[in-house]
């Protein structure tokens, strides 16, 4: 089962860098992979080649891996968290609150919007999980059916809010907030990954240094009491760490949804385990590779312009995950 | 830094319309307006056009010039493959395009199409910009000349028909107030039902049956629709389809449009 484990990361982790490189290589303009090379190794290239890889190329696929990276972790602690496989991080309307948010940044037109947007959105996403948060801590002792309620209440309350919004913003500005909406990259935004994308691996290691209080939680909360964890007090912190994590993201790339729920379960199936520390990783490579691909390939199939990337993720996930549950349910029958 | 933009700017007149610095002289320019597109056209600086954006289908030459995608979303890479020195943005554009030029040290220039006035002026100005000052300047003394002529007889008209421009159908958009077509509407005699309403509003389709327009000239590129003529017409007393292309684009045919709508409330005001 170790073997496998180890088997698994490191086919991940080929497959990151294989998408990486791809994802440098897609675009409308054809680059050689001499250049590309030479680029990442810093030797001179011509200056077309080195402005469409260090403005547009290299700041988007690193967005795109970090996001990506970022959602499969928190979609992974919140499955487990709340003990539902159709958890992910907007369940606690999480996106609710940060479409509010970057919605009102371009209502108010505040200027530059490449900051006022990721700014407030990430606080939106902040506020609507303190809130959910608090109305569940006055329940049970933040029983997951009960949060998961109160999330879904809260994500249609301000999914209202923001269509109302929306209703009365000038085209130009539909526009651009439909786009957000639909998770965009290749944005003035992406150039925020040099400060975010550190700062959602901290918050990876952080996570992955609380896999064995995730492994207790995973248990039953009157497990996890009697190996030691404080259930109310491991939630909270991971509840807050992971609303971190996806707020960032979502600030620089709108809402993606589906790599969040999808990737845990890729993970699962993939590694055959329950450990949280081996999930984690393989969450994390899973997120960022699909997530990546689905970037690549928005920006290259149409040459006029891009598709969303959380569009085409949902379009690659879905069949992959059905593919992978078809083929357990046919080898568990063969046996 | 501020002695050198100072400088700059007075060693170099050129400014687009947000005062925005213009480097003259430049010799591969996008468009990223169909309206734009057809005065480059129109000037004869076409062999300097190297992209456009969605929707420049006139002339027929500018079917051939390599697609940058649309104005509102154009597409960023191949804007910086084809290396340009010089991208026209129309001012309503979203403003993440200017902040994405700006990061990849493209310049451009930022143009206001609002009023008739802006036609020749912007004519005037790529003409300044692009090395045809003389085609620019004939251009916009000819634009006034025509305008001129075809408002001569209808200003000082006692009565008034109120006329609605629909823009669009789904949702719907009218012409309201500060819009060329507003200008068009009240200089062919005529008096905009919504020129209260700045720009271009979304209203609903009630409140149009209640404003009981006079004449409803309908300018809707994606619709024409026999039963919305059909029930507009049981509430208004006339309308006219126009071609949409003429009176939606602020570029040379804009004068055509023009005499579209003098001409539709030039009959509505001889059949009453």
């Amino acid at each position: 089962m170790r073997n496998r484990s180890v088997f698994v990361i490191i086919l991940l982790f080929v497959a990151s860098i294989a998408t990486l490189l791809f994802s440098l290589h897609s675009g409308v303009v054809d680059l050689s992979w001499a250049e590309i090379f030479n680029y990442l190794c810093g030797k001179k290239i011509t200056g077309q080649a080195a402005l469409l890889l260090g403005s547009l190329r290299l700041p988007r696929t690193a967005a795109a891996f970090f996001i990506g990276a970022s959602l499969g972790t928190s979609g992974l602690v919140f499955q487990t968290l709340l003990q539902n496989p159709l958890a992910e991080p907007y369940t606690l309307g999480l996106s609710g609150g940060s479409a509010l948010g970057a919605i009102l940044a371009l209502a108010f037109s505040l200027e530059p919007t490449s900051f006022w947007v990721p700014a407030l959105s990430t606080v939106g996403c902040v506020s609507a999980a303190l809130i959910v948060l608090s109305f569940g801590q006055k329940r049970i002792n933040l029983e997951s059916r009960t949060l998961i309620l109160f999330g879904v209440m809260i994500s249609l309350f301000l999914g209202a809010v923001v269509v109302t919004v929306i209703s009365i913003l000038s085209p130009t500005k539909i526009q651009t907030a439909l786009f957000w909406l639909m998770g965009e990259f290749g944005t003035t935004r992406d150039p925020w990954i040099i400060l975010i994308g550190p700062l959602t691996f901290l918050c990876f290691v952080f996570l992955l240094l609380k896999c064995p209080a995730l492994d207790a939680l995973n248990l039953g909360e009157t497990r996890a009491l009697s190996l030691g964890f404080s259930p109310k007090r491991e939630k909270n912190i991971l509840f807050l760490i992971c609303t971190l994590v996806t707020a960032l993201g979502v600030s620089i790339s709108g809402l993606v949804g589906f790599v969040g729920l999808v990737s845990p379960h890729i993970a699962r199936k993939l590694l055959k385990s329950s450990s949280h520390r081996d999930l984690m990783v393989a969450s994390y490579l899973t997120g960022a590779v699909i997530l990546t691909i689905a970037d690549s390939l928005g920006r290259s199939l149409t040459t006029n312009t891009e598709i969303p990337a959380g569009s085409i993720a949902a379009l690659i996930g879905t069949p992959t995950l059905i593919f992978l549950i078809l083929g357990r349910k046919q080898n568990a029958s063969a046996e | 830094m501020v002695i050198f933009l100072l400088t700059l700017a007075l060693a170099n007149p050129f400014t687009d319309d947000i005062g925005d610095v213009i480097a003259p002289g430049a010799r591969k320019i996008i468009s990223l307006s169909p309206a734009l597109t057809e005065i480059i056209f129109k000037l004869d600086l076409d062999s300097k056009l190297i992209g456009v954006s969605d929707f420049s289908d006139y002339p027929v030459g500018a079917k051939q010039k390599t697609s940058v995608g649309p104005y509102t979303k154009p597409h960023l890479e191949k804007i910086a493959s084809l290396n340009p020195d010089l991208v026209l943005l129309p001012i309503e554009g979203p403003d993440e395009i200017k902040d994405q030029l700006k990061r990849l040290n493209i310049p451009f220039a930022t143009i206001k199409m609002e009023t008739l006035d802006d036609v020749g002026r912007t004519a005037l100005n790529l003409g300044k910009w692009l090395g045809k000052a003389e085609a620019g300047s004939r251009f916009q003394k000819n634009w006034n000349e025509e305008l001129g002529k075809l408002f001569q007889n209808t200003t000082n008209s006692m009565s008034k028909p109120s006329v609605i421009i629909e823009i669009q159908n789904s949702p719907l958009i009218v012409a309201g107030g500060k819009t060329f077509l507003d200008e068009i509407v009240n200089k062919c005699g005529g008096n905009n039902v919504f020129e209260k309403q700045t720009g271009y509003p979304k209203i609903s389709q009630e409140f149009l049956t209640i404003k009981k327009a006079d004449l409803v000239l309908l300018a809707d590129h994606f619709e024409t629709d026999s039963e919305k003529r059909k029930a507009i017409s049981s509430w208004s007393m006339k309308v006219k389809e126009l071609d949409p292309d003429l009176v939606a684009r602020p570029g040379p045919r804009l004068l055509n449009g023009a005499r579209e709508i003098c001409s539709a409330i030039r009959d509505f005001k001889n059949a009453k």
